[in-house]
């Protein structure tokens, strides 16, 4: 009855936003995310992401740019993280670079997991001026078929995060809701299809908004 | 110290390869690190695909919260397990796989174990891992089924029931954190333990 709800209270805010807003940016973003784990609790995470841009006032099948990122991470206690690393934005303009700071903490509860992430990231290069940013975000994913997500079954994963963007004299705030079907190919394999929505720009003006096809792969490479 | 010397005498009479076979024995199963792994793979069933049986003593202890029923499959065996939260405790209890009752499981505090008893697991699992931390415990009833429910219904003494604590501990290991889920018998006993094999949360976190 609580997943029904969910789903109608998607729907519902999905259709809202799709009828209140003139010409949404939609388009498609693949990822590849490969997570390899060290001794003593340390990991590294190579995240490959790349965005194509399908309709923006017309139909019109564009590559927009190519993220490429490698974060190092440690365990402090049990269920909290803290990491560091770089991301490259790879575009036809040049490669604009980032380094990012995260902490995330994550609880089992009897039928899901949920997860907070805070991060802290800034960008240099391209000519542009340096943006900094802070994150927040919470995601959650539910199987869907025991209390534990094992191979072979679906899940669903919500995530709701709030960026605050600050470059020169200027701030804005995006705020990104993801739901996405996912499916566990393995007990280090998963893959996942949803619906990405981004709204910044509201703030100071009228509001931008993008729905981005997301279709995420999981990988973690054994120990 | 006469038994002492008896085993000693043993001991020195084995042949080399016995020594060496029994030292590796004890070496291992000395490790806390070497246990059993726990690794369960359960999947949400419809009451229908559930054992008359076990359908049966779910009724008789008059819930009257949702239950959800759950097959489980471990490393050997299938079972049927029905969750509910009823006057704010978590409650799980597992059938075989044709419906025999094999226990009930109550989520409680630490606290909530006789002080006496919690004292000798605590220091059972202080001389085995100096720090860890409680995650979860369960208060395991089993045996006699119907004073179980008797128990249960009318809160009536644990007379006649198995009573085990299932606690499932995090500690760190060789510079990494892991978890246990131990056994101990109604007096604070030693019973057995299973490492639990976490799950990846990669992709809550990236």
């Amino acid at each position: 009855m609580g997943r029904s709800w969910l789903f109608l209270l998607l729907f519902v805010l999905v259709s809202v936003n799709l009828h209140a807003r003139p010409n949404p940016q939609w388009g498609i973003l693949p990822s590849v995310n490969i997570n390899k784990r060290l001794p003593k609790d340390w990991s590294v995470n190579f995240k490959a992401e790349s965005r194509q841009i399908i309709y923006r006032d017309s139909f019109r099948f564009t590559y927009s740019l190519t993220d490429v990122s490698l974060i190092a991470a440690t365990r402090i206690r049990l269920r909290t993280t803290i990491g560091g690393g770089y991301l490259a934005r790879i575009s036809e303009n040049g490669i604009r670079h980032r380094a990012i700071q995260q902490i995330s903490i994550s609880r089992n509860y009897p039928s899901f997991r949920l997860s907070h992430r805070i991060s802290m990231d800034q960008s240099f290069g391209m000519q542009n001026p340096a943006e900094f940013r802070l994150r927040y975000r919470l995601s959650s994913e539910i199987p869907l078929q025991g209390q534990s997500l094992d191979p072979g079954e679906f899940f669903l994963k919500f995530s709701n995060e709030y960026l605050n963007a600050f470059q020169e004299n200027d701030y804005d705030l995006e705020v990104r809701t993801a739901a996405y079907l996912g499916y566990a190919l393995s007990p280090a394999g998963k893959l996942e299809l949803g619906l990405d929505h981004r709204a910044n720009s509201f703030i100071s003006g009228y509001a931008r908004h993008r729905f981005w096809i997301g279709l995420n792969y999981f990988y973690t490479l054994k120990d | 110290m006469q038994s002492n010397t008896f085993r000693i005498s043993k001991w020195v009479n084995h042949s080399f390869i016995q020594r060496t076979l029994i030292a590796f024995s004890l070496l291992i199963l000395g490790n806390p690190a070497f246990t059993q792994q726990k690794f369960e793979r359960e999947v949400r069933i419809r009451e229908r695909d559930v054992p008359e049986s076990a359908l049966q003593y779910i009724a008789s202890l008059k819930f009257d919260t949702n239950i959800r029923w759950f097959k489980e499959y471990g490393k050997d065996r299938v079972s049927f397990e029905a969750k509910t939260r009823y006057r704010g405790e978590n409650y799980s209890i597992e059938f075989s796989e044709n419906g025999t009752f094999e226990d009930m499981e109550i989520e409680i505090s630490a606290e909530d174990i006789p002080s006496g008893v919690n004292q000798r697991i605590q220091d059972f699992l202080y001389s085995e891992f100096g720090r860890y931390a409680i995650e979860k415990v369960q208060l395991q009833l089993s045996g006699n089924k119907e004073l179980i429910r008797d128990q249960f219904r009318y809160r009536s003494d644990l007379l006649g029931v198995e009573v085990h604590y299932e606690i499932v501990i995090s500690t760190r290991l060789e510079g990494s954190f892991v978890m246990f889920e131990f056994l101990f018998s109604e007096t604070g006993r030693y019973v057995s333990r299973a490492r639990i094999v976490e799950k990846s949360t990669d992709n809550i976190i990236y």
